[in-house]
């Protein structure tokens, strides 16, 4: 073969490698639990076989031969001459870890100096006999009893290059099911088999190979070359997705045995049956093709993302000062409207999936814990059953990384901590097996890892016993604790819930950088737990990192974003709800008390004039971090942004309170403020189902984008206008229900526009400049609706929303939701779920409703 | 860092702060803008003025006044600040006025007297049109402060 720079393919090659050993990670557990399972151990043996002929390929001997003797006892497991014992299994995964050590030496370039001998040794132990690769070809099911029917015309080819002292060979080559562009491969093949020798035949023949529909990836080769059997098989090997090489030697004997089956070509071997009879393991979905991307090439993309975003920031905040100067100019002011809307959704696009690209399934992050989780089970000395759910949900990559150390610790404190021994387990009347799991979700915008256990849960008690014992808090302070902020000492340094220490999780280290290290994500951590039934943990992450949801407030003249995972609700204090203890100031909020931070101070930022005057009320953000609350008193709140975190730079380095900064949609800088570093030093645990309170506080206030209709004024939920857009070309639609008005291209979507006037039988009216199409989300397919003009977004509370009277002239069809009377003017909810239904969408053209 | 051999082949950006006159070789200085907002971080060095969205990045400015621990003149329009090069970052230097870009003749080029100034921040004095102008060693400027 050609020399070429193997180096290039080291990445390609590691993934790989890292790739099969988590196959064979997972799929020997697997037979650790069911040792007949026939496609787990062809698995395993198609992995170990791929791992040998990749590093082969690679010229990394070690690894060659290491996994040369790993894949000879997978042969005899195959072969049932070996049976699957624990012992064994323990053995396969020392030799996995070592596979990984001998990765780690290609990675350090010391690969050499790795002793694979007492590796090897071990492995004999189950394979006495060792065999070298030339007895394992014998020792193989083929006979070389060739399976092709050779014309009178290849048999003297080959004869006489048998004379001449060549290697006739059979090879017969199946490509795996899931190969892509199989016929290139098998050209790829063919053109190696011809620098090796002569091809004298091929089946199917070449042409039919190249063509790609109707190729199913078997072939045969009549390969005439003064190479082995061996050297030919290592060089196919070293082509990736080959299911099963078989190689036979074609001697002037058995070339004329075949007689038989003149009709058909190529006839299956004895290994292709098996596999054949015995599809491999589950199919998996079709996978759509992917690119492997250089990750700091995406990274410069995403900046670059970044800087579209703050550009976009800029150009909203412009026309919004543009529109407040200057209403003349009205044309342009909609063009740019226009312009600014379109770019919005254009960025948020490109953001969105930009941010998938870096999106990978936590299964890859999972994929490791069954056998740490099997490993520590085993030397915890316990039983349990380990289940994961979710592990198709996607995270950004840098997380997916980030969050594996707080996961295994977890898990490990479940294990050891959680779960009782099995004999104690049946004492109490439970199953002997515990019960682990492992769950990730997708919620909102956020990531849920839950590890729940059904072991004897926290007792809050003994915790707040510990932490007496070791000084963190005195009585008087345990005293006061609930139950539930008891069980948050754990997160304090040294405090563990192990009556005895052992070397899995104990020595006291762990919850509390467990803790910090979810802070550091901009997560939450929760506990939840019942004596004797169990403990749940619930991690809340963001889905990335670089670009994040803020609330802008104003500490003085300045403008702070606070990461809003942080946030959990604003508030709005009266003066007679601050009180201070023990000089500080704390907040009244429903009854409990929650530790304020005047923010501004604390910065030292200008002590204006206007800090002198006196407030009646004063903003409070109530933030969280994992269990601690505190209100942080904000001079203003400006609104939810989209920013992009930027890191101050080394020479300043991390100012106290300052996590970083971010550029605004006029230009400037505005600070982000570090939570964690602020809840740390004041907050005082208030694990009140703040959550609760923010979702009842959530329900309270709605809000409505509002728009004209004739005289009328109307509100539909913000949540489900998902744009709004003026009125482009329509297209008629024929025999179109009355109230469709047309359909317009958004987009690239086929989008039906409603005419409401028509709907609610108002008569019609021209369209105007201020005439916009709301697009709602429904279902399947959006939907737009004209309207005569887009007022403003309502905010308001349900309390302010009036049920409308009954039968009234308002109340048709149950299309009104309700009636928000504001200062001096009516707005009319609408029930949009009933103007949907009442159009009757199945009456549109499929073409329209049947969106991609 | 200008060495004392390359004086004369390079240029210098001259500027003042504080009537006095001071100068960065052209090749330490990335670009010079006119004053934008800075905002002002709390609790970091005092010399540090704040920061600045350059297209984007985020830059800290450094008070050259501050640094030199000089009287803060009012700020006009002249004011610019210089962008140059730190450590795997730039950093902006606010400074009164940029006066030239200009090649000093090396016979005009002093080396530092050594007993006089405290902090031997400077590389050299050179002499133009009768004006000693400070070549700043902009390593010590920038990280050994006390």
């Amino acid at each position: 073969m050609a020399d070429f720079d193997l180096s290039a393919y080291l990445g390609v090659f590691l993934d790989e490698v890292d790739e099969q050993l988590q196959i064979l990670d997972s799929e020997i557990l697997v037979l650790e639990q069911h040792p007949e399972k026939i496609e787990t151990i062809q698995n395993i043996f198609r992995a170990a076989h791929t791992l040998k002929g990749s590093s082969a390929s690679m010229g990394f001997e070690q690894m060659k031969e290491f996994t040369h003797y790993l894949e000879n006892v997978f042969d005899q497991v195959r072969n049932q001459k070996l049976a699957v014992t624990p012992k064994l299994v323990n053995v396969i995964f020392e030799s996995i870890d070592f596979i990984q050590v001998l990765k780690d030496g290609i990675l350090n370039g010391n690969l050499d100096e790795i002793n694979i001998q007492p590796y090897v040794d071990k492995l004999n132990e189950f394979h006495p006999q060792e065999m070298n690769d030339e007895e394992i070809q014998n020792a193989k099911p083929s006979k070389d009893q060739i399976i092709t029917e050779l014309d009178d015309y290849t048999k003297n080819v080959v004869i006489s290059g048998l004379a001449f002292g060549h290697n006739a060979l059979e090879v017969s080559i199946k490509l795996s099911n899931e190969a892509l562009m199989k016929n290139v491969r098998a050209l790829l093949i063919h053109n190696n088999l011809k620098e090796a020798g002569e091809i004298v035949a091929a089946f199917p023949s070449i042409d039919e190979m190249e063509k790609s529909e109707g190729f199913e990836g078997e072939m045969i080769f009549i390969l005439l070359t003064m190479q082995t059997k061996q050297e030919i098989l290592e060089m196919i090997n070293q082509i990736s997705d080959i299911k099963h090489v078989n190689i036979n030697q074609i001697t002037e004997e058995n070339m004329n045995l075949h007689q038989k089956e003149l009709a058909v070509p190529i006839q299956k071997t004895q290994l292709e049956q098996v596999l054949e009879e015995k599809p491999v393991g589950n199919q998996k979905a079709k996978i759509n093709p992917t690119v492997r991307v250089d990750v700091d090439k995406l990274e410069h993309l995403m900046n670059l993302v970044g800087e579209l975003v703050i550009d976009q920031t800029r150009l909203v905040d412009v026309r919004g000062r543009l529109a407040d100067r200057d209403t003349r100019q009205e044309d342009d002011m909609e063009t740019l409207d226009e312009v600014t809307n379109h770019l919005s959704r254009v960025i948020t696009e490109l953001q969105e999936g930009m941010m998938k690209t870096r999106m990978l399934p936590i299964e890859q992050l999972f994929n490791r814990f069954p056998r740490m989780v099997r490993d520590t089970t085993q030397k915890a000395n316990k039983e349990i059953d380990f289940v994961m759910t979710g592990k198709e949900t996607e995270l950004d990559r840098t997380l997916i990384e980030e969050i594996s150390d707080p996961i295994i610790h977890l898990l490990r404190n479940s294990i050891d901590h959680g779960i009782e021994p099995a004999d104690e387990r049946e004492r109490l009347g439970k199953s002997r097996k515990g019960k682990i799991e492992l769950r990730a979700a997708h919620e909102e915008n956020h990531i849920v890892i839950s590890i729940r256990d059904d072991g004897k849960g926290i007792d809050p008690d003994k915790i707040k016993q510990t932490a007496i014992n070791k000084g963190t808090i005195s009585e008087e302070e345990a005293a006061k604790l609930d139950d539930k902020e008891a069980m948050f000492l754990i997160f304090k340094s040294g405090i563990s819930t192990a009556e005895k220490i052992t070397d899995i999780s104990g020595r006291g280290v762990g919850m509390d950088i467990v803790r910090a290290h979810i802070e550091k994500l901009n997560g939450l951590i929760d506990i939840d737990s019942t004596i004797g039934a169990g403990t749940t943990f619930t991690i809340k992450l963001p889905l990335t990192l670089a670009i994040i949801s803020s609330l802008l407030v104003k500490f003085g003249q300045k403008t702070f974003a606070i990461p809003l995972v942080n946030v959990l609700e604003i508030i709005r204090l009266n003066k007679e709800d601050i009180q201070t203890i023990k000089e500080k100031e704390v907040g009244l909020v429903r009854g409990r008390v929650l530790p304020l931070v005047r923010m501004k101070e604390k910065l030292g930022l200008d002590p204006s004039e206007e800090a002198a005057e006196e407030k009646k009320r004063e903003f409070v953000i109530v933030v969280g971090i994992a269990d601690k609350r505190i209100g942080i008193i904000a001079d203003k709140t400006i609104g939810n942004q989209e920013i992009v975190i930027k890191s101050l730079g080394p020479y300043i380095g991390s100012p106290p309170y300052i996590a970083g900064a971010t550029i605004m949609g006029d230009g400037s800088v505005a600070l982000i403020l570090d939570v964690s570093s602020v809840v740390r030093e004041q907050g005082t645990q208030d694990t009140e189902t703040a959550t609760d309170n923010k979702r009842k506080e959530l329900e309270d206030e709605r809000q409505f984008v509002t728009f004209k209709l004739d005289t009328e004024e109307y509100g539909i939920d913000i949540q489900r206008a998902k744009d709004i857009v003026s009125v482009p070309a329509m297209t008629k639609v024929v025999n179109a229900p009355k109230d469709l008005l047309g359909i317009i291209n958004l987009r690239g979507k086929m989008l039906p526009v409603i005419d409401l006037r028509r709907k609610f039988n108002l008569q019609e009216q021209s369209q105007t400049k201020k005439s916009r199409i709301i697009v709602v989300e429904n279902n399947q397919h959006d939907v737009g609706f004209l309207v005569d003009e887009v007022t403003q977004v309502l905010k308001t509370t349900n309390s302010l929303i009036e049920q409308p009277p009954s039968g009234s002239q308002y109340n048709h069809s149950n299309l009104i939701k309700g009636i928000s009377k504001l200062e001096d003017r009516v707005v009319i909810i609408l029930e949009f779920n009933e103007i949907l239904q009442s159009i009757n969408l199945q009456d549109l053209p499929a073409e329209l409703v049947s969106q991609p | 860092m200008a060495v004392a051999s390359d004086i004369g082949k390079v240029q210098f950006v001259v500027f003042s702060v504080n009537q006095q006159l001071y100068s960065l070789s052209i090749e330490e200085v990335v670009e010079i803008l006119r004053v934008p907002a800075i905002t002002s971080i709390p609790g970091i060095n005092e010399m540090i003025e704040g920061v600045i969205n350059l297209r984007g990045s985020i830059i800290p400015v450094v008070s050259i006044h501050k640094r030199f621990e000089l009287p803060i003149s009012e700020r006009n329009k002249k004011n610019r600040i210089v962008i140059v090069q730190g450590k795997n970052e730039n950093i902006g230097l606010m400074v009164d006025e940029v006066r030239m870009v200009t090649k000093f003749e090396e016979e005009n080029v002093e080396p530092p007297p050594g007993l006089k100034v405290d902090e031997d921040i400077f590389t050299g004095f050179a002499k133009l049109n009768e004006q000693v102008i400070g070549i700043l060693h902009l390593e010590k400027v920038l990280y050994e402060h006390s």
